[in-house]
């Protein structure tokens, strides 16, 4: 595994996997405390049934004290009951009795207009789950006394009893105080709450009095106004709706609000009555069972249920909060409509956008941190509304991939050659997969917050993802892998386009490793995922930044995921190309993909809540339209058309004048002899192009006349030195990128692959073929004549297998003259000739053939000296190739016929090592009662499947390339 | 029931409306703009004044079945189109449409009158999506295409049921009818008695056509037509000797289809051969 797999799965394993899904209990003292607690909220449940408001609040944590007891005794005083001589039988809205000062009393029952009534026409929304932003005011009251508010005793020591980590206090240095969450240093700011109507539970409906009041969550954010400081308060609390008052208080294991607390926070009797009744519904719907007495439910009240709680009131202010929501001048029968039509949408002729925000001002109160927050107003659309504009904006966005898609897969259409496809750039396709992909995490992220729009955001995420990792990978893997081996090369002689076997590049530029499309697509999968996980990540968290980080962070990532075809244009530079992609794919893109940033940025109401920028959205324009500019320039005045001349190193010319020099000196792989001299005299050359076997004439320049341009185009020299015509290059290059000729694997020398061309070649002609390897380990090491009658039946040719070997000799003695040796092959026969072992050659090749193959390396193949026996060797019985072992013991008999000559032992067959590349010469090998080295084509390995071991058993090894054999395993 | 050639090969009218049919629901779905393919007299009509759900509430089935049933439907309809050519199905099928249309809009204004004299309502709901449309082609279907095979299924040696190729339309468009219940079914009943009537010439519009068909399909069918049209006119050749045999009517339109399929004829036979009916139609059939 590689290590950005390895990173990959850490990050896969910390982020997504769930945690354990409940905190277990680890000793019996947090089970006597579970036990507590449980028994605890039960008498709290109780105190709450029996409770009225013309009583005091009795045994309830948080509740044991009233602001005039805690203001008596200047806050040293502990939650106690009984308290000494406490009225308990008595209730009334001020400080002798309520935790709250007569100061806050008094604002709140301004707040909710108690004293006002409504109109007619102005009426308040029944449904107000919202999202709201307003501002805050912090009141620097000094004169207010914190209400000391303390857990029960028997969850004091929660966090100290766990028996593996005890707390060691460090005592030199001494412990910043930790953040108390809800302590608002800030004096003024923004604030964002989040106003939800609770009305069902797990899809049952509790409320009973659904007209009257409403259980709310009501979450307020405040903080400064570049977002350094955020503070976030949560609470749950009542909403009445006749009169549009809202209050809450935050809920923790020392402040018991929903058990009696705050019903009688609610002001009077029958706002207590009814919100009391509402929340025994709540309770028993989530943690009492009323049919079993009201018996705590052992399930819900479990020991995570108590952690929480208990984490609540660590470090945390404790709040009230009375809100307002101001009225709406529509009937009451507009607002039943509008809420009916925004639940079960049937096409109501309601205009949606003109109907009334909802406006919500109050104040909020800390009892134990003595906080005074005012909320002079904050404005929200209802939830409803709101997701019915960001369902437009999600379905447009759909639409938007869908064209981007059908865009890319046009495109891909046009680029699926070689050619087309080498002249992309790699990082203009991988930064717009990089937005898609990171798209599809977020419409996912989206579907799991949105409930209601589920199926947009989860449809959105599936085409995007589709559009990234299937469509834009494909193009991604298909870009890496026709670019593959020129990555191997240095930027500068990409740049500068010398040829491969220049010199001054020889040390530079090395053999790249073998590499197949599975591992390119796997490498180039693994990366992608990577960086689009890490983008997701920093991009989620920059949300959680302060403002102007974030303005920041958004300008820059905009700029630099908005330059996709700067890529295009270095490509274009580098390759010396200008026509990448159509055009209707470069404009087509850019505007799909400019859409969404207008909407943002240039639409005062988006639904993302962003802020109106029309000036980054200009600059964005104006840098695409550059990049097109650039490009358009391009395709105009050629890709290299912005640098000097003088800078510019000379491209790669394919069409050099050849000198008589060139020729002679056999630079092009010419045999230079009488004949070849004589078609030179008359200053033209001929010779076969290997592609179409047809005649090249080459004008030779003498350097006299001036030789005509359009005649030097018929031919074409490659990189390598290899002379072809324009036409035959050209139509090879649009389906593979490499010399017909060069790229050339066998053992010792790589005759395979031309056999493969060859073939390939010839089949093509019969409209038949490929073929295939499987054919090919068939025919390995089999004599010509047998190969060629097999090829003719399996392929069904109408030639006779005289005609195919003909054919075939033809095209492979032009391809043979070019082999190269294997590595390994020249260095172990050197190695064996030095040592002294003896060594011979046993191939199926004829011996024409093989002297075809091997001219051009005489000086290794002289080293074999007479122990050659080729496939129409006499010795050998007709019909006793290979797999039959009669070639390797007449080998063998050779070599030992010369060692017995020199008074030397004679070999055994089974003292012999055999090196193979077939599986036929592996059989024969083995029937020689040799130890065989196999050395397959890489392709045949593949195929084999890991059947390859079967068939040499114990008596030999299989080694990727001759380099791994180590002479000395074997005492040589 | 198999009506070779399989497939749409130049049946780019059938073609589309099962694309439609298929595709308007899901994502009126995905929108979540179903609604507007609701129709009923109270509130739609009488109090929010939406007219235009009358054209809309044909455009599009609501629930998975119907589309299903629809989609299986059209499929087996789309031997009307190569039967009467495309441009006259799609004639028929927009003829159909505005006479739909027209009686629901009567209807609803007949129910408003009554409406407002307070008396009783006898329809007051309508089904989502075209219904009528549905069982006029099946009316088009039962009076142009003739019955392949039949087949008999044995209860006892004297008692059978006889039934041909055809059942399965039968029985899909029956229950396509029924599957709103009162409101699909009177609709479905609507579309089938007006289809009836102008195929039989009672209410006209069996000879009017589209116009500018043939620039729209140019625009439109391009591909289609041109490079299918050859095998089109091939394999039309039977269809159109039956409806000349059958001496339906041929508007003058459609002259340059017929000559198409003499000039194909002539290749192929000679003209003067006489087929005997059965094997005309079986002719058409095994093309």
């Amino acid at each position: 595994m590689n290590r950005y797999n390895l990173i990959f799965l850490i990050i896969f394993f910390t982020f997504i996997l769930p945690g354990p899904p409940s905190t277990p209990i680890t000793s019996r003292e947090q089970y006597h405390q579970l036990q507590l607690f449980r028994q605890h909220l039960s008498q709290s449940f109780d105190l709450l049934k029996n409770s009225t408001f013309n009583h005091n609040y009795g045994n309830l944590t948080g509740y044991m004290l009233s602001y005039q007891e805690a203001l008596d005794a200047k806050g040293e005083i502990n939650q106690t009951y009984p308290l000494p001589g406490k009225d308990y039988d008595h209730y009334a809205n001020n400080q002798e009795f309520s935790i709250l000062p007569d100061l806050i009393t008094n604002k709140a029952i301004d707040v909710w207009n108690l004293n006002k009534g409504t109109s007619e026409n102005s009426n308040y929304y029944t449904n107000v789950t919202s999202k709201l932003k307003g501002s805050f005011k912090r009141h620097n009251e000094t004169t207010l006394t914190k209400l000391p508010l303390q857990l029960p005793t028997y969850l004091e020591h929660l966090e100290d009893v766990n028996p593996d980590f005890p707390q060691q206090p460090i005592e030199n240095y001494p412990a910043a105080p930790p953040r108390l969450v809800g302590n608002i240093t800030e004096l003024e700011g923004i604030s964002k709450m989040e106003l939800r109507i609770i009305s069902t539970i797990e899809g049952e409906y509790f409320n009973k009095v659904d007209d009257v009041v409403k259980f709310v969550r009501l979450d307020i954010q405040v903080s400064d106004e570049l977002e350094y400081d955020k503070q976030t308060i949560e609470s749950s609390g009542f909403y009445f709706v006749e009169s549009g008052n809202i209050v809450t208080a935050t809920n923790s294991a020392k402040f018991f609000s929903l058990y009696g607390g705050l019903q009688h926070l609610t002001l009077n009797e029958r706002n207590f009555l009814n919100s009391k009744n509402l929340t025994i519904e709540f309770m028993r719907s989530i943690l009492f069972d009323e049919k079993q007495e009201d018996r705590i439910s052992e399930a819900e009240a479990d020991f995570s249920y108590l952690t929480s709680v208990f984490d609540k009131s660590q470090n945390h202010c404790e709040y009230v909060t009375y809100f307002h929501i101001d009225a709406v001048q529509l009937t009451k029968d507009q607002i039943k409509e509008i809420d009916e039509e925004l639940k079960n949408p049937i096409g109501r002729p309601i205009d949606f956008s003109k109907i009334p925000k909802i406006n919500m001002k109050g104040l909020m109160y800390s009892p134990d941190c003595a906080i005074e927050i005012e909320f002079p107003g904050a404005e929200g659309v209802k939830s409803e509304i709101e997701n019915f504009r960001l369902n437009k904006v999600v379905i447009a966005g759909i639409a938007l991939l869908f064209a981007q898609i059908f865009l890319l897969l046009k495109q891909m259409g046009h680029s699926n050659t070689p050619s087309t496809i080498s002249r992309i750039s790699y990082y203009t396709i991988w930064l717009m997969s990089l937005v898609d992909g990171s798209l599809a995490m977020l419409y996912l992220i989206g579907s799991a917050i949105y409930n209601k729009l589920y199926l947009p955001f989860i449809v959105s995420a599936f085409l995007a993802f589709i559009l990234a990792s299937i469509f834009e990978i494909r193009f991604l893997i298909n870009i890496s892998m026709v670019q593959y081996n020129e990555r191997t090369m240095t930027l500068l002689s990409a740049f500068q386009g010398r040829a491969m076997d220049d010199p001054e590049q020889q040390n530079i530029i090395q053999q790249p490793p073998p590499e197949d499309e599975s591992q390119i697509s796997s490498a180039v999968y693994t990366r992608f995922f990577f960086t689009l996980i890490v983008f997701t990540f920093v991009l989620l968290n920059s949300l959680m930044w302060p403002k102007d980080l974030r303005a920041t962070f958004e300008r820059v990532a905009l700029l630099f995921l908005n330059s996709y075809w700067l890529p295009q244009v270095y490509r274009n530079v580098v390759k010396g190309s200008n026509n990448s992609f159509q055009w209707w794919f470069i404009l087509g893109t850019t505007i799909v993909r400019l859409i969404p940033v207008f909407y943002v940025f240039v639409f005062k109401s988006n639904v993302f809540d962003h802020h109106q920028d029309v000036g980054l959205f200009k600059l964005i324009t104006f840098w695409l339209a550059v990049q097109i500019g650039l490009l358009g320039l391009q395709s105009w005045f050629g890709a290299r058309f912005f640098l000097p001349k003088a800078w510019l190193p000379n491209t790669y010319n394919y069409h050099p004048s050849l000198t008589k020099e060139d020729v002679i000196t056999g630079k092009f792989g010419i045999e230079f002899n009488e004949q070849t001299n004589k078609d030179i005299a008359d200053g033209f050359f001929q010779m076969d192009c290997a592609i179409c076997m047809d005649v090249i004439r080459i004008e030779l320049d003498d350097g006299k006349k001036h030789l005509h341009n359009n005649n030097r185009k018929e031919w074409m020299v490659t990189p390598c030195h290899h002379v072809f015509h324009s036409e035959c290059l050209e139509r090879h290059l649009r389906y593979k990128l490499q010399c017909p000729i060069c790229h050339l694997d066998g053992l010792l020398i790589n005759t395979e692959d031309t056999f493969t061309i060859v073939a390939n070649e010839i089949l093509s002609s019969y409209n038949k073929g490929p073929l295939t390897w499987d054919v090919r380990l068939n025919l390995q090491g089999r004599t010509g004549d047998d190969v060629s009658r097999l090829c003719c039946e399996i392929f069904g040719l109408p030639i006779t297998a005289q005609e195919w070997k003909e054919q075939n000799i033809k095209k492979q003695s032009v391809l043979w003259k070019s082999c190269k040796l294997l590595p390994g092959a020249e260095d172990l026969i050197k190695y064996l000739k030095r040592e002294g072992i003896p060594f011979a050659l046993a191939t199926s090749s004829a011996r024409d053939n093989y002297l075809k193959k091997t001219g051009h390396l005489r000086e290794i193949f002289d080293l074999f000296g007479e122990h050659i026996v080729t496939g129409d060797d006499p010795r050998i019985p007709e019909g006793k190739g290979k797999p039959f072992p009669d070639i390797y013991l007449t080998a063998l008999g050779s070599l030992n016929s010369e060692l017995s000559r020199e008074g030397k032992s004679e070999i055994l067959p089974s003292e012999t090592l055999v090196f193979e590349d077939g599986l036929s010469g592996v059989k024969a090998g083995l029937a020689a009662g040799a130890f065989v080295v196999w050395v397959p084509h890489k392709e045949v390995r593949k195929l084999m499947n890991g059947e390859e071991h079967q068939h040499v058993k114990d008596s030999g090894v299989i080694l990727d390339e001759l380099t791994g054999f180590k002479p000395e395993d074997y005492g040589l | 029931m198999s009506i070779p050639p399989s497939g749409f090969r130049s049946l780019p009218i059938s073609k589309i409306l099962i694309v439609l049919t298929a595709t308007i629901p899901l994502i009126s779905s995905l929108a979540s703009i179903k609604y507007l393919y609701y129709l009923s007299l109270s509130p739609f009509i009488s109090e929010y004044q939406q007219y235009w759900r009358i054209l809309s509430s044909q455009i599009s089935f609501i629930n998975e079945s119907e589309v299903l049933l629809a989609v299986v439907l059209l499929y087996q309809f789309r031997a009307v189109e190569r039967f009467i050519s495309s441009y006259r199905y799609l004639s028929m099928i927009t003829v159909f449409w505005c006479y739909n249309s027209l009686l629901i809009t009567l209807l609803i204004g007949t129910d408003l009158y009554l409406n407002r004299l307070g008396l009783f309502i006898p329809v007051d709901k309508f089904p989502s999506g075209p219904f009528a449309i549905i069982t006029g082609l099946y009316a088009i279907y039962k009076a142009y295409i003739p019955v392949t095979y039949t087949f008999d299924i044995y209860h006892t040696e004297n008692y059978k049921i006889t039934l041909n190729d055809q059942i399965l339309v039968n029985l899909l468009t029956l229950q396509l009818t029924l599957s709103q219940g009162w409101c699909s079914i009177w609709t479905g009943f609507m579309g089938y008695t007006v289809a009836w009537l102008v195929i039989n010439g009672v209410l006209p519009g069996l000879k009017w056509r589209i116009p500018f068909y043939k620039d729209l399909s140019a625009l439109l069918l391009n591909k289609t037509t041109s490079t299918e049209g050859a095998q089109t006119v091939a394999l039309s050749n039977g269809a159109a000797d039956s409806t000349t045999f059958a001496n339906r009517a041929v508007s003058p339109n459609d002259e340059d289809d017929d000559r198409n399929n003499i000039m194909n004829r002539d290749e192929d036979e000679d003209p003067a051969e006489t087929r005997p009916l059965a094997s005309q139609f079986l002719d058409t059939f095994r093309r």
